[in-house]
C-alpha cells in the first residue's frame, strides 16, 4: 500500500472514530443535557421537555409563558445579557440558578439588588448526609400550598439584598463558611438564609435560586426537589415552555464537539442542505465510477 | 517505513479514543454525587439546637419552639438516637407550651387579685398549680431524654471542655432553669395570694370554698382528662372507679348514710320508686353471710327448708343465686320462709352506697335528687375530706389547701349588685339606660362607682346614690351582632380595697337591631396590568329603609388596598391595576363601610388577570421577485383598541427593517428583498410587534410569500441550455469510448527481465509508425503485430482471448483472411520467437516483418491478384455491397481496401435480402467471454491501452459494423442507487412542497369554522385567502 494510500485511510478512520465517539460517548461534565450520569441534566431535559440553546440568540422574541434555565458558569457578552433583559421584558420567566458563577453580572445587568453571596452555605444538622448537602424546610405560602416540604441542596450557596419575594429559606442551624475551613467560627453569618426570590421585572419575571445543582439527575428527584422545580417553572399553575441556556455552561472538548456535531446533524438535515450533500455523494461517486468505470461495471 | 507509519497511527486513534473521557482537571465543585456522599454527624449542631429552642420557652413564644421541633425528623442524626430526639421534639413543644400558658395564666390571677375578684382568682390558681405541676413532670422528662440521647454519643465519658459536652450541659442547665422557673411561678402564685390571703377564706367559708373545688372545672372529668392528656376511661381505671361511682369515693355503709338521713331503706326505695321485690340482690353475697347477718345458724335454716339435694355445709359458701337456683324457688319465697323483709336484708347486711347504686343501676346524682339532698349536705355528711378526694385524682393541690387553710384569719365583705335595662332590644348605636343598687348585706353602699361592662369592656361609670342606687346612659357600640351582654361592676377602691370583695351583676342581654348591608360585586371578565378594569356592583338592604347617603367602599387587590369607591345602590367605578401586577388570578375584595344603623358588607371575587395579545392585519404581495421590492402595509389593533406609535420589526430572511405604526395602529413600509441564492419558494415573513404598554402581549407572527429569484433563476435557465447542448455530445462521447476501451487487446511484450521475474511488468504501447525508426527492431516488430492484430480483430471480430496464444488466434481466423493468412502466420511465428524466447531478431527479420505489416495493413490491389478477382463489374458491386454495409459512413482508404479484398473470399456473407455483411461465427462467445485477464497472464498487473490510439479510432466511427459484437454499456451499481435516491428525495420533497406550494395560491379553499354552541357554518376564502 502506497504511503499516501495509508495516511488517507488512517485520516478518514480517525474522522470515522472520532464522530461515532463524540457521538456516542456520554458527556461527562455538569448539567450538561447529554450527560446521562449522576451531574447531568438529562432527567430534567427529558421530564421537563426541555429545549437546549447554544446561543441566546435563538431565544424566542415573544416569550411570554418560556421559561429560560439559566446557569450562569461562563461570563456574558453584553449582547448575550441584552437578549436576556429583552426576554424578561417581553413576559419570559428567567430562572437564574447559581451558586458560584456570573449570576450577579446578571441580576446586575437587570438593575436588582438582590445578589448571590457566593459563600457555601453549610447546614450541619438539617442535612443529607454531610453538611454541604442542606435540607430547605421553610418556604413561602403559595409553595407550602404546594404541598412542598423539603428541598435538598448540594453545595449552595445563599441570596442577599433582596427585593423581591422571598421563596425559601435555609434553617437556624446554616452558616456561611467564608473560610471553606467546614467549620462554624465565631464570624461567619449563622441562618436562616434566603435560597430563592422572585421579582417581576418588565413583563416577565426573575427568578433566582443559589443552587443549580438541584437539576442534575442525582438530586432531581430526592425530597421535594422535583415539584419545587415544577413550581418555578409553571407559573401561574401552567408550564410554559422550558429552555436551557447551554451557552453559559463551561464544557469539556467533547461537550464542544457534541453541540458542532448535533448542529452539523441538523444543518444538514435541512432540505437544502441535504439537497446539496446528495449532489456532492452523487458528483463524487459518478467521478470515482468514471475513472473506474470498467473495474467497478 | 510501515512499522512507523502504523505505530503513528494506532497511537494517533488511541489519542483520539482517549481525548473524550477526559475530564477537565480546572472543574470545581460546584455538587457531590449524594449517593456517593460520606455521612458525617453533628452532636454540636444537635445539642446546640435544642438549647436555642430552650431560649423561646423563656421568651414564651410557644410557636417558634413548635416551629423548630417539627423539623427535627428532617435532622441528619445516627438513626440510634432517632426515637429519643422524636420524644424530645414533642416534649420541647409541650414544655414551651405550657410555660407560656402558666405565664399568661399568672398575668390574669394578678389582674383578678388587683380587682378583688377572689373566686376567680381562687379558681384559676388551682388550675396554675395543676399546670405547674404538669409541667414540671415534662421538663423532667425532657432531662431524661436529653441524657439518653447523651449517653448514646458517650456524653459521659468526654472532658468537660469538649465542645460537645459543653453544649450538651447547656441543653441541661436550660432544662433545670425551667424548672426553677416553674417554681418561681408557684411563688409568685403565693405571693400574689398571699397579698390578700388573710382575707381570701374565713372558716365559715371554708366548706364553701370545698363546694367551689368540687363544683370547680377542676375537678370536672372531662377537664381533668384534658389537662393530664388522657383518655376519661384510663383516669377512670386510675382511679379504680366506674362511671357511675362518679363521685365513687363515697363508699359509706347504707346503713349510715341512711341513719344519718334518718331515712329507713323502704322509705329510700320508697323515694326511688323501686319496690323492694324488684331490689336485686348482689350476687356474691353468700348462705354464710345470709345466716350471719340474720342471726340464724344452719340447723334451723335446714328446718325450714326440709330436705336439701346437697350436704347442710357445702350450701354455706354458695351464693345467694345459687342457692335459689338449687332450691328451685324464687326470692320473695325465700324471704317469706326466712322470715324476713329485703330491707332488712340489705341493713343487715350493710352494703354501701355504691354497691347500692351499682344494684340499682343509678348514678349518684340520681339518688341525691331522690333522696332531696344537695351535694354539700351529702359530703358533710359523709364527712370526706378534700384531700382524700385529691389523693384520689392525684392531684398535688394539697399545698395549696394547706397554706390556704391555715393562714385563714380575716374574711371579706361581699357584696350585691344588681342591673336593670328596659327596654332590652335597641339599634346600634342608641343609648340605653340603665340603673341598679349596690347593697353589702342589707346595706346600701354608697357613693361607689359602678362600671358598666359590655362584652367584657368596661364603658361607662356611674355613682350609686345615698341608697346605693345607681343610674345612667351608655351608647351602644356600632357593633352588628345579635345581643350584648351587660353588667355591672363593683370593685373595692379606696377605703373599701381589703373590705369588700368585688362584685358583678347579673347580666342582662340586650338584643342589638341594625339594617343588614348585602353587597354582590362584578368584575370584568379579564383585567390587564397597568390598565383599567371595571368593579361594579349593587347594595341591598332587603325590606329596611336605603340610606339617603351613598356608602363608602374600599377595594382590595390580594389584601392589599387598591381604591375606594363611593357606593351606591349600584355603582360602577374603574380602577387602574399595577403595571407590575403577576398576570394570573387575583382576589378582589369589596368592603362597604358601616354607616350608622347600616351593618358593614364584603363581597369577594376572583379577578383574572391577564395581557392582549394585539392583532396584525397585514396586506402585502403573494408573489416577489429577488431582488426587488415590496410594499407591506396594515394595521395593529387590540380589544383594546388600536396599538399606536408601537415598534414593529419586520424580518425578511437576512433583512429586518423596524417601523412605527402611526396613531391609528397603522403600519406601511417597503420592504427589499435582498439577494439569495434560492429560486423559488416560500419564504417567511416575520412580524415582531412589541408594546411597551404593560398590558399588551409581545407579537409573533409570520406570513409566508412566494419568492422568485430572478437571477438565479436565469443563471440555471442558461447553465440548463448549455448543459442541453454540450452534455449529451459529452456523454455520447464517454459511452463510445467506454464501449470500445471494454473492446481494447492487450498484447503482452515480455522483457528478458520479466522472464526471470515474473512478478514484475512492463507496459508497452503500440507505436505510431513515425517512431519506428527510433525504436529497437524488437519493440518496432511487437508493435507492428499489434496494429495488424487490432486491425483485424476490428474487421473480424475475432478477439485475442485470454486462453489463445497467439498461433492458436492465427489458426482461428486463417480463414477470415485468406491469402494474407499465410503473411500473418508467418509474422506470428516471427512474433512467437520473440516473446517466448531469448532471440533477438535480425534485420532480415525487420525486414520481413515490416513486409508482413506493410501487406496485412496495406492489401494488394485487386487488379494485382489475377487468380483472384478478374472482372472489373464484380469489384463495382462489391464496393457497392460494402457501402451498404458500413451505411454511407466514411471509412478510410485501407479498410475499404480490405473489405473489398475480404469480400472475393466469401468473408463477407449473403443475407436473405440478397445483401451480403459481415458475420461473425460466434458472436456470443465473444461476449461472454472476457477479452483480456490478468489470471491469463499472470505477469500482467495492469494492461494499460494507448489514450491516444482510442481518440484516433473515434473518428472511424466503425461502431455500426462492430456493435452486434460489443457488449451494451454498463452503467455503475453506486450510480444507480444514488440516482435512484436522489430522485426519490426530490419526489419526497415535492410531494411535501407541491401542497405548500398549493396552500400559497389558496383561493377558493373551503374554511370550516367549527364552534361549539353554534352549528358549523362554512365559508369560502377569496383571492387572497382572507375569508370572513
Amino acid at each position: 500500500m502506497k504511503t499516501s494510500n495509508a495516511f488517507t485511510i488512517t485520516i478518514l478512520t480517525t474522522i470515522v472514530v472520532s464522530l461515532l465517539c463524540i457521538w456516542f460517548y456520554p458527556s461527562v461534565q455538569d448539567f450538561m443535557a447529554g450527560n446521562t450520569m449522576w451531574n447531568g441534566i438529562d432527567d430534567f431535559s427529558d421530564e421537563f421537555e426541555a429545549e437546549n440553546i447554544d446561543t441566546l440568540e435563538g431565544l424566542p422574541d415573544s416569550s411570554e409563558g418560556s421559561v429560560l434555565v439559566a446557569i450562569p458558569y461562563i461570563e456574558y457578552t453584553q449582547s448575550a445579557l441584552e437578549f436576556l433583559e429583552r426576554f424578561v421584558n417581553n413576559g419570559g420567566t428567567l430562572l437564574l440558578m447559581d451558586d458560584y458563577g456570573y449570576g450577579n453580572q446578571v441580576l446586575g445587568f437587570l438593575g436588582l439588588t438582590m445578589r448571590f453571596s457566593s459563600e457555601p452555605l453549610l447546614d450541619p444538622l438539617f442535612c443529607y448526609k454531610n453538611q454541604w448537602m442542606p435540607k430547605i424546610t421553610d418556604f413561602n405560602e403559595d409553595i407550602a400550598s404546594e404541598n412542598i416540604t423539603l428541598v435538598l441542596l448540594n453545595h449552595a450557596t445563599t441570596l442577599t439584598d433582596i427585593d423581591g419575594t422571598i421563596l425559601a429559606y435555609s434553617s437556624a442551624t446554616s452558616f456561611l463558611d467564608r473560610n471553606e475551613d467546614g467549620k462554624k467560627n465565631g464570624n461567619e453569618s449563622e441562618g436562616p438564609f434566603i435560597i430563592a426570590a422572585e421579582k417581576s421585572y418588565g413583563k416577565g419575571t426573575v427568578i433566582a435560586v443559589s443552587d443549580p445543582s438541584v437539576l442534575i439527575s442525582s438530586m432531581i428527584d430526592r425530597d421535594d426537589n422535583y415539584r419545587f422545580i415544577q413550581y418555578l417553572l409553571s407559573r401561574n399553575g401552567v408550564q410554559g415552555n422550558v429552555i436551557i441556556d447551554r451557552s453559559h455552561l463551561s464544557k469539556t472538548p467533547l461537550d464542544n464537539s457534541k453541540i458542532r456535531l448535533f448542529d452539523v446533524r441538523e444543518f444538514v438535515s435541512n432540505p437544502y442542505a441535504l439537497t446539496g450533500v446528495i449532489a456532492l455523494i452523487f458528483v463524487v461517486i459518478s467521478r470515482y465510477t468514471i475513472r473506474k468505470g470498467e473495474a467497478i461495471g | 517505513m510501515n512499522r512507523i507509519i502504523r505505530i503513528f497511527i494506532y497511537t494517533f486513534l488511541c489519542l483520539i479514543l482517549l481525548i473524550p473521557a477526559g475530564t477537565p482537571a480546572f472543574a470545581e465543585e460546584k455538587h457531590e454525587d449524594p449517593d456517593a456522599a460520606r455521612m458525617t454527624f453533628s452532636s454540636i449542631a444537635l445539642f446546640n439546637y435544642y438549647s436555642t429552642t430552650l431560649d423561646y420557652v423563656f421568651l414564651k413564644q410557644p410557636d417558634i419552639v413548635r416551629e423548630r421541633m417539627v423539623k427535627m425528623p428532617f435532622a441528619n442524626i445516627p438513626v440510634n438516637i432517632t426515637e429519643p430526639v422524636n420524644e424530645y421534639s414533642l416534649i420541647a413543644i409541650d414544655i414551651a407550651e405550657q410555660v407560656s400558658d402558666i405565664d399568661k395564666h399568672v398575668r390574669e390571677l394578678e389582674k383578678l387579685v388587683d380587682q378583688s375578684r377572689m373566686d376567680e382568682a381562687i379558681q384559676l390558681s388551682k388550675r396554675l398549680y395543676l399546670e405547674i405541676s404538669l409541667a414540671k413532670q415534662q421538663v423532667y422528662t425532657g432531662i431524661d431524654n436529653v441524657e439518653d440521647t447523651g449517653s448514646e454519643f458517650n456524653i459521659e465519658r468526654l472532658d468537660e471542655t469538649n465542645l460537645v459536652k459543653i453544649q450538651y450541659n447547656e441543653v441541661i442547665d436550660k432544662m433545670e432553669q425551667i424548672v426553677r422557673l416553674l417554681e418561681l411561678y408557684e411563688n409568685y402564685i403565693l405571693q400574689v395570694l398571699g397579698r390578700y390571703k388573710e382575707r381570701l377564706l374565713s372558716p365559715e367559708q371554708f366548706p364553701e370554698t370545698i363546694e367551689e373545688f368540687l363544683e370547680s372545672p377542676l375537678l370536672d372529668l372531662d377537664t381533668v382528662t384534658e389537662l393530664l392528656g388522657i383518655e376519661r376511661e384510663e383516669l377512670l381505671e386510675e382511679l379504680g372507679i366506674s362511671e357511675k361511682d362518679i363521685p365513687g369515693y363515697i363508699n359509706i355503709p347504707l346503713d349510715e348514710l341512711l341513719e344519718k338521713l334518718e331515712m329507713t331503706p323502704e322509705e329510700l326505695f320508697e323515694e326511688l320508686g323501686i319496690k323492694p321485690e324488684e331490689v336485686p340482690l348482689p350476687a356474691e353475697i353468700t348462705l354464710e353471710e345470709v345466716l350471719e347477718a340474720l342471726d340464724m345458724s344452719l340447723e334451723e335454716f335446714v328446718e325450714l327448708f326440709g330436705e336439701l339435694p346437697m350436704e347442710p355445709e357445702d350450701l354455706l359458701e354458695m351464693n345467694l343465686r345459687e342457692l335459689l337456683k338449687i332450691l328451685d324457688i324464687g326470692l320473695e319465697e325465700f324471704l317469706e320462709e326466712i322470715d324476713i323483709t329485703l330491707n332488712e336484708l340489705l341493713e343487715s347486711l350493710g352494703i354501701s352506697i355504691a354497691e347500692l347504686l351499682e344494684l340499682l343501676d343509678i348514678t349518684l346524682e340520681e339518688l341525691l335528687d331522690a333522696i332531696d339532698i344537695t351535694l354539700e349536705e351529702f359530703l358533710a355528711l359523709v364527712d370526706i375530706s378534700l384531700e382524700e378526694l385529691l389523693e384520689f385524682l392525684g392531684i398535688d393541690v394539697g399545698e395549696l389547701l394547706e397554706i390556704l387553710d391555715t393562714d385563714i384569719n380575716e374574711s371579706l365583705i361581699p357584696v350585691d349588685i344588681n342591673l336593670e335595662i328596659e327596654p332590652v332590644e335597641y339599634f346600634v348605636g342608641e343609648e340605653v339606660t340603665f340603673t341598679g343598687r349596690l347593697t353589702s348585706g342589707s346595706k346600701p353602699l354608697a357613693a361607689r362607682v359602678i362600671t358598666i361592662v359590655l362584652d367584657g369592656e368596661e364603658t361607662v361609670s356611674a355613682e350609686t346614690d345615698d341608697e346605693g342606687f345607681f343610674n345612667g346612659v351608655f351608647q351602644l357600640p356600632y357593633r352588628y351582632v345579635d345581643q350584648i351582654e351587660v353588667r355591672a361592676l363593683y370593685t373595692p377602691a379606696g377605703l373599701d380595697a381589703g373590705i369588700y370583695l368585688a362584685g358583678m351583676s347579673p347580666p342582662v342581654v340586650l338584643h342589638i337591631l341594625y339594617y343588614e348591608t348585602m353587597l354582590d360585586i362584578y368584575l370584568d371578565d379579564e383585567a390587564y396590568p397597568g390598565y383599567e378594569t371595571g368593579i361594579s356592583g349593587t347594595i341591598s338592604y332587603g325590606e329596611n329603609p336605603v340610606p339617603e347617603i351613598n356608602r363608602k367602599a374600599a377595594v382590595y387587590i390580594d389584601d392589599t388596598w387598591a381604591a375606594n369607591v363611593t357606593a351606591g345602590e349600584v355603582f360602577t367605578s374603574q380602577i387602574t391595576l399595577d403595571p407590575q401586577i403577576i398576570t394570573g388570578s387575583h382576589i378582589v375584595i369589596v368592603s362597604v363601610e358601616a354607616a350608622g344603623r347600616y351593618s358593614p358588607a364584603m363581597d369577594t371575587e376572583v379577578l383574572e388577570v391577564t395581557r392582549v395579545t394585539p392583532f396584525l392585519d397585514v396586506e402585502y404581495p403573494q408573489t416577489a421577485l429577488i431582488p426587488g421590492k415590496f410594499e407591506i402595509s396594515g394595521r395593529l389593533y387590540s380589544p383594546l383598541g388600536p396599538l399606536a406609535d408601537t415598534p414593529v420589526k419586520i424580518t425578511f430572511g437576512s433583512y429586518s427593517k423596524d417601523i412605527l405604526s402611526d396613531e391609528a395602529g397603522y403600519i406601511n413600509t417597503i420592504v427589499g428583498t435582498g439577494l439569495a441564492f434560492g429560486l423559488i419558494g416560500k419564504q417567511d415573513m416575520v412580524f415582531l410587534v412589541e408594546p411597551e404598554e404593560p398590558y399588551y402581549n409581545t407579537l409573533d407572527t409570520r406570513r409566508s410569500l412566494l419568492l422568485i429569484n430572478l437571477l438565479s433563476s436565469i443563471t440555471i435557465f442558461v447553465l440548463l441550455v448549455l448543459a442541453g447542448i454540450y452534455l449529451p455530445r459529452k456523454i455520447r462521447g464517454r459511452l463510445v469510448a467506454a464501449r470500445r476501451e471494454r473492446a481494447k487487446v492487450f498484447i503482452p511484450v515480455i522483457s528478458s527481465e520479466l522472464k526471470s521475474s515474473p512478478a514484475k511488468t512492463v507496459r508497452i504501447k503500440p507505436v505510431e509508425p513515425e517512431d519506428e525508426i527510433r525504436k529497437e527492431p524488437r519493440e518496432k516488430i511487437l508493435n507492428w503485430y499489434i496494429l495488424v492484430i487490432r486491425t483485424i480483430q476490428k474487421i473480424t471480430s475475432i478477439f485475442l482471448s485470454p486462453q489463445h496464444t497467439l498461433r492458436e488466434f492465427a489458426v482461428e481466423i486463417r480463414g477470415y483472411l485468406g491469402p494474407l493468412s499465410q503473411y500473418f502466420w508467418e509474422f506470428t511465428l516471427t512474433v512467437e520467437k520473440l516473446v517466448y524466447s531469448r532471440y533477438i531478431p535480425t534485420p532480415v527479420d525487420v525486414d520481413s516483418s515490416e513486409s508482413h505489416y506493410r501487406r496485412l495493413e496495406t492489401p494488394p490491389e485487386p487488379a494485382a491478384t489475377e487468380e483472384a478477382l478478374a472482372e472489373t463489374k464484380e469489384t463495382v458491386e462489391i464496393e457497392e455491397e460494402v457501402a451498404f454495409v458500413t451505411k454511407g459512413k466514411t471509412v478510410p482508404y485501407r479498410m475499404k481496401k480490405w473489405l473489398s479484398f475480404l469480400s472475393r473470399f466469401d468473408v463477407l456473407k449473403q443475407e436473405p435480402s440478397g445483401k451480403k455483411s459481415l458475420t461473425v461465427d460466434e458472436p456470443e462467445r465473444l461476449q461472454e467471454e472476457p477479452l483480456v485477464s490478468e489470471e491469463s497472464e499472470p505477469w500482467i498487473e495492469e494492461p494499460v491501452y494507448n489514450e491516444e490510439y482510442a481518440e484516433e479510432e473515434e473518428s472511424i466511427s466503425f461502431t455500426e459494423i462492430l456493435k452486434t459484437s460489443i457488449k451494451p454499456p454498463q452503467f455503475s451499481t453506486e450510480l444507480l442507487v444514488v440516482l435512484v435516491l436522489a430522485i426519490a428525495y426530490y419526489v419526497g420533497v415535492m410531494l411535501i412542497l407541491l401542497p405548500l406550494f398549493w396552500m400559497a395560491f389558496a383561493c377558493g379553499l373551503p374554511v370550516v369554522i367549527v364552534d361549539d354552541k353554534e352549528d358549523n357554518c362554512k365559508t369560502k376564502s377569496g383571492r387572497s385567502g382572507d375569508f370572513e
